[in-house]
């Protein structure tokens, strides 16, 4: 059990020290290979699938993001895949755990201005070495940083968790696997908040009949959606190149 | 441009003799760099820029107050920030004086951020996770590398290693002119089209919502049941109008995500405690 804790761990360090650059850190990723760490992927897949559409729109610019998506689904996942929880269960752990997440998130960032102090001290010498040298070593703190929360996560919060759930009358756990259905929805109401705009409602209703009527997959609906979108763009290019003669 | 400086160029900047990959594993930096309220990314435009910086400085003080400058706040969406970063190599070459240049990256951080965030974050990228969610949900191992390979390909290969060259060859008014154009705004434009047509879909796909309810009039009627009846309406109804719901409390009513997810979370266990879902 300790070696696994150790991974997923480890998985939440590499997520933190590249960032959301490299995407390592949603959960449909952090999920699936905590699944794989604990011989699990099957369970893995499923819960990083309803984490990442759940939490689609869900996003960390400029230091200010709602949720910490990461440690809250590998530690969900770890959880569940651990316990035995099925999809519900590891849903409804990642919740709060997200809010727990996002405050350490906060206190971490607001630390890391203690560190800029010296940075200035050092530019005011010009050495410039040192502030590059400073710079890598970031990586190996904030691997460190995501690690420790992960790990004492682990650590301290397995027992308690289990206790929470054994308790969890059959009406309750029912329930929350009715919300495990319908929380997507509120990832996708996330994501329309950041793009939609009321000239785009017949795309909208557009895709949700392709789904709902005629069952088309999501890929087949991407590129349909994308030949609509480019034949329009180039229309749109060709009125402005006419507009700009007349 | 002459054709001398356009080879130098394509393998590298012209005064270190570094490749353009180099530069690009330098600004990996962005996201790690002691990311602080105050100063956010400005240690990685310093850790990304010294091999330029110290090879183009005559004397002491020009790095003592290129070091100063470029600690200063810096930040912007991490690929869109290479745009930047490719132009401000260019500039030190040309050994423009540091206040001309920080005029430019504070200028530039904000407009690229805004096209950066809208078109990359909010979405190509859940475009690309949603497809690969949808995917791990029928229990497909493809799904994570589908996503993460294809965001790569655009995030990393496309924007980030090629907006470096781009804003070293291009120079200055390219730059200012590309982000003041519209073409961006007409580029997002197009995408946001696609990432709407595909959240319809995912809402139809992945919104699992059903009522079990049935009205019975009396003990031995058969009853009737609420969700055939929703479906010959609609398909998907519920799921559309928990989308809906969702939308107006986070929209409308400005409801934090995370109390939204709250809520639904609370408000299936309560209509699934009464049967009504």
């Amino acid at each position: 059990m300790l070696i696994q804790a150790i991974l997923a761990s480890a998985w939440s360090g590499i997520a933190r020290a590249l960032g959301n650059q490299a995407s390592l850190e949603r959960p449909l990723i952090c999920s699936t290979v905590v699944g794989i760490i604990y011989g699990n992927f099957g369970l893995g897949l499923a819960i990083g699938g309803t984490l990442e559409l759940m939490w689609m729109g869900v996003e960390g610019i400029g230091g200010a993001s709602p949720a910490d998506v990461t440690v809250s689904s590998i530690f969900a996942t770890a959880m569940a895949c651990s316990h035995g929880y099925g999809v519900s269960e590891a849903v409804a752990l990642a919740v709060p755990v997200s809010l727990l997440g996002n405050v350490i998130k906060q206190m971490v960032t607001s630390a890391n201005s203690f560190f800029h102090r010296r940075f200035e001290a050092l530019a005011e010498k010009g050495d410039i070495d040192a502030l590059c040298k400073w710079t890598l070593w970031s990586t190996p703190y904030n691997f460190a940083v995501g690690f420790l929360i992960v790990f004492l996560g682990i650590q301290l919060g397995s027992d308690a968790v289990q206790a929470l759930f054994e308790s969890v009358p059959a009406w309750l756990t029912t329930g929350l696997g009715k919300a495990g259905g319908i929380l997507p929805a509120v990832g996708f109401a996330m994501v329309l908040r950041m793009m939609y705009k009321a000239e785009y409602l017949p795309f909208l209703a557009a895709g949700f009949v392709l789904g709902a009527y005629l069952n088309m997959p999501i890929l087949g609906v991407a590129i349909l959606g994308a030949a609509v979108s480019a034949v329009l763009f180039s229309i749109r290019q060709q009125i402005k190149r006419v507009g700009g003669q007349g | 441009m002459s054709t001398a400086t356009k080879t130098a160029s394509s393998r590298g900047p012209k005064t270190t003799g570094k490749s353009w990959f180099h530069y690009y594993l330098r600004s990996l930096s962005i996201c790690p760099c002691w990311f602080s309220y105050d100063k956010m990314q400005a240690m990685s435009a310093l850790f990304t820029l010294a091999p330029v910086i110290k090879a183009n400085a005559r004397n002491k003080e020009e790095i003592i107050e290129a070091c100063k400058t470029n600690v200063q706040f810096f930040n912007t969406q991490p690929f869109m920030a290479n745009f930047i970063f490719g132009l401000c190599i260019a500039l030190i070459e040309n050994h423009e004086s540091q206040e001309a240049i920080q005029a430019i990256k504070v200028g530039l951080m904000g407009p690229f951020a805004g096209i950066g965030d809208s078109l990359l974050w909010f979405t190509v990228r859940p475009i690309l996770f949603s497809i690969g969610a949808g995917l791990a949900l029928q229990g497909n191992a493809f799904g994570p590398i589908f996503s993460l390979a294809s965001f790569w390909f655009i995030g990393q290969y496309i924007v980030r290693y090629h907006g470096m060259k781009l804003g070293y060859e291009q120079g200055t008014r390219f730059i200012e002119e590309f982000a003041e154009s519209g073409l961006m705004e007409e580029i997002t434009n197009a995408i946001s089209i696609v990432g709407v047509t595909v959240v319809g879909t995912l809402v139809a796909n992945w919104v699992r919502a059903s009522s079990p309810l049935v009205f019975k009039a009396s003990a031995e009627d058969a009853g009737m049941q609420l969700q055939p009846m929703l479906d010959m309406l609609m398909p998907k109804l519920l799921p559309a109008l928990f989308t809906g719901l969702a939308y107006w409390l986070l929209a409308k009513k400005k409801v934090h995500p995370v109390a939204v997810i709250l809520i639904f979370m609370v408000g299936a266990v309560v209509l699934s405690y009464f049967n009504i879902i």
